[in-house]
């Protein structure tokens, strides 16, 4: 089970770097008049209430797991969020998904499931 | 008891039954004309799922001519004359907006104007698309009953000025204004509302000046038959507030403690109150978000939504085949009570619905994230639930509640401080999310609980 799971983040990285790559050369596919401007001014928005609510999870996350180590519970929860969140932007930019209205749902969706996935691994782990 | 059990059993299925009907097909009565209403209000839905209009401020590349007289006086064109150079006189064409105005700090000061404008006037939904290097802006917002005055409120100079009632010239403008408030003065019978406008040091000074010299003279005059009279002489100025011409006046009647205060209704009644105080506040936003750096030209279209019903049809499918993979294993996991705990997820669904619509909540793509995630987290409740009535141990659900309440707990915060957000989009998804939430443990607590352990042979 550790090989599955240690295989499944190499590919997961690989998808990062790759994605990032091509990101960085093509950038986004985006259509229906939805522009980088826009992307960006949205992100902004966003950037406020998500760091607000990450902020408060992740002390959260340190007082209630403090047993599984403070600095642990933190590091693994920001990689996993932002982990998430990169792997997702990868593969958009992997498979030139077009950038629409849909983007950001998409993108709080997996901020939501990767909170909902590191809870219930701390949790476990409790 | 067992009768009892199987009665509300029965009884909880069939409010979940029209709960489903009325959130899915809605709620009607007739009026006295025979015609068919909705006794529940609709879905607000976002701005992407109907018509746009889409404002384009492109920067003015135009000129302005200026004549000038032999002499160098400026000269005012008239109809039908020609001003030839021949004849002596010279045309100056200048830029509207000079290059050292079409800088990125001013397009980006103009984009900020908008902003304060839309969000002053309690505009959720828009997107403002700004090319940095031509400084063109496109604004987005809803086609809706508010679009014709939001595009006035957007178009508008957001000026005060003074003109010269005699010579017309600008002798005081809102360059020097601090802020604009709306205030209010207490009569006997009626109130008064005021668009209250404070300067900074420099304007006050000039507008006490200018209080000295724009005011009522009377001067003692001999007429014809060499009798002396009193005559009244008013140096008046033309006042124009946001692009709209007041009137004029002499300056002591609209200044006082170096503050200009221009009237805007006075009543005993509420709603003409009401309507001035909307009317002042339009201004005072107008005033305060300030005036534009440059100079735009503007044009409108609608445009139709590009998310259209076969979109809709393929990402609904996509979404609702996951969910009924689920739900299979659901059934065949927990069989009979699997079954009925799919049948509890669509009520919960529809509920969700119903609140969404009574709380008048705007659904955006982001909001429909929040139902989708809201649905996830019902089907994680129930497989808990399920998961630990097999036990067939007591307290299992109180456990099962607290299992859930732990893992969930991070989604709370999301959820609340996402609907602090003014934007509808962001607000659209941690209301979503709030009452998603909330009504997982209700609607389980009410219904599918006592179902549930009912089904396992317990009550506990």
């Amino acid at each position: 089970m550790k090989t599955v799971k240690k295989i499944l983040m190499v590919l997961c990285i690989l998808v990062i770097i790759v994605g990032m790559f091509i990101l960085g050369r093509n950038g986004l596919n985006y259509q229906e008049g939805y522009t980088q401007n826009i992307l960006l001014e949205t992100a902004k928005q966003y950037t406020v209430f998500m760091a607000i609510s990450t902020v408060i999870i992740l002390v959260y996350f340190a007082i209630r797991y403090n047993k599984q180590g403070v600095v642990k519970v933190i590091v693994t929860s920001v990689l996993g969020i932002l982990g998430a969140m990169a792997f997702v932007l990868a593969l958009f930019a992997i498979i030139k998904m077009p950038i629409t209205r849909i983007f950001f749902p998409i993108m709080l969706a997996t901020y939501v499931s990767s909170i909902i996935v590191l809870t219930t691994s701390f949790e476990e782990n409790t | 008891m067992k009768k009892y059990k199987k009665t509300l059993t029965v009884f909880i299925i069939l409010v979940v039954a029209i709960l489903m009907f009325a959130s899915f097909f809605g709620v009607y009565k007739k009026n006295e004309n025979g015609e068919r209403i909705s006794l529940l209000p609709n879905l607000k839905l976002g701005m992407e799922f109907g018509n746009t209009r889409v404002i384009t401020a492109t920067v003015n590349q135009g000129t302005t001519s200026t004549i000038y007289d032999s002499e160098g006086n400026v000269v005012q064109p008239e109809e039908g004359v020609e001003y030839t150079e021949e004849d002596g006189y010279e045309t100056v064409e200048q830029p509207i907006n000079p290059d050292s105005a079409k800088t990125l700090e001013n397009y980006e000061r103009a984009k900020e104007i908008v902003e304060k404008r839309l969000k002053g006037n309690n505009v959720s939904e828009y997107s403002i698309d700004m090319n940095e290097i031509t400084g063109k802006m496109k604004i987005e917002i809803p086609e809706d009953s508010r679009a014709d005055e939001i595009q006035d409120i957007i178009q508008n100079t957001g000026s005060f000025i003074l003109l010269d009632g005699e010579t017309f010239e600008v002798v005081f403008d809102s360059s020097y204004l601090k802020r604009a408030d709306v205030v209010y003065s207490q009569g006997d019978i009626e109130t008064a509302v005021f668009l209250q406008l404070e300067f900074n040091e420099e304007g006050t000074q000039k507008l006490q000046e200018l209080n000295n010299i724009y005011v009522e003279t009377t001067e003692q005059q001999t007429n014809e038959e060499g009798e002396t009279e009193e005559v009244t002489n008013s140096k008046v100025v033309w006042v124009i507030l946001n692009n709209t011409f007041l009137g004029t006046t002499v300056l002591p009647n609209i200044v006082y403690n170096n503050k200009i205060m221009l009237p805007f209704g006075m009543s005993s009644n509420n709603e003409e109150l009401q309507k001035a105080i909307e009317n002042a506040n339009k201004d005072a936003i107008l005033l305060n978000s300030g005036t534009y750096p440059i100079a735009y030209e503007y044009t409108n279209e609608v445009v139709q939504t590009n998310i259209n019903q076969r979109t809709m049809f393929i990402f609904f499918t996509a979404i609702g085949l996951v969910f009924a993979i689920s739900y299979i294993y659901l059934v065949i996991r927990f069989k009979a009570k699997g079954f009925i705990s799919v049948y509890f997820q669509i009520g919960y669904l529809a509920v969700l619905l119903l609140i969404l619509r009574l709380t008048n909540v705007i659904i955006t793509m982001e909001g429909i994230s929040a139902i989708i995630i809201s649905l996830i987290l019902e089907y994680i409740f129930t497989y808990i639930v399920l998961r630990n009535l097999q036990q067939e141990k007591d307290g299992m659900y109180k456990k099962a509640n607290l299992e859930f309440f732990l893992n969930t707990l991070p989604i709370y915060v999301i959820s609340i401080v996402f609907t602090f957000a003014t934007r509808a989009n962001i607000n659209s998804f941690g209301m979503g999310l709030f009452w998603g939430i909330i009504i997982i443990y209700i609607y389980n607590f009410i219904f599918s609980k006592f179902v549930f352990e009912n089904l396992s042979g317990r009550s506990k």
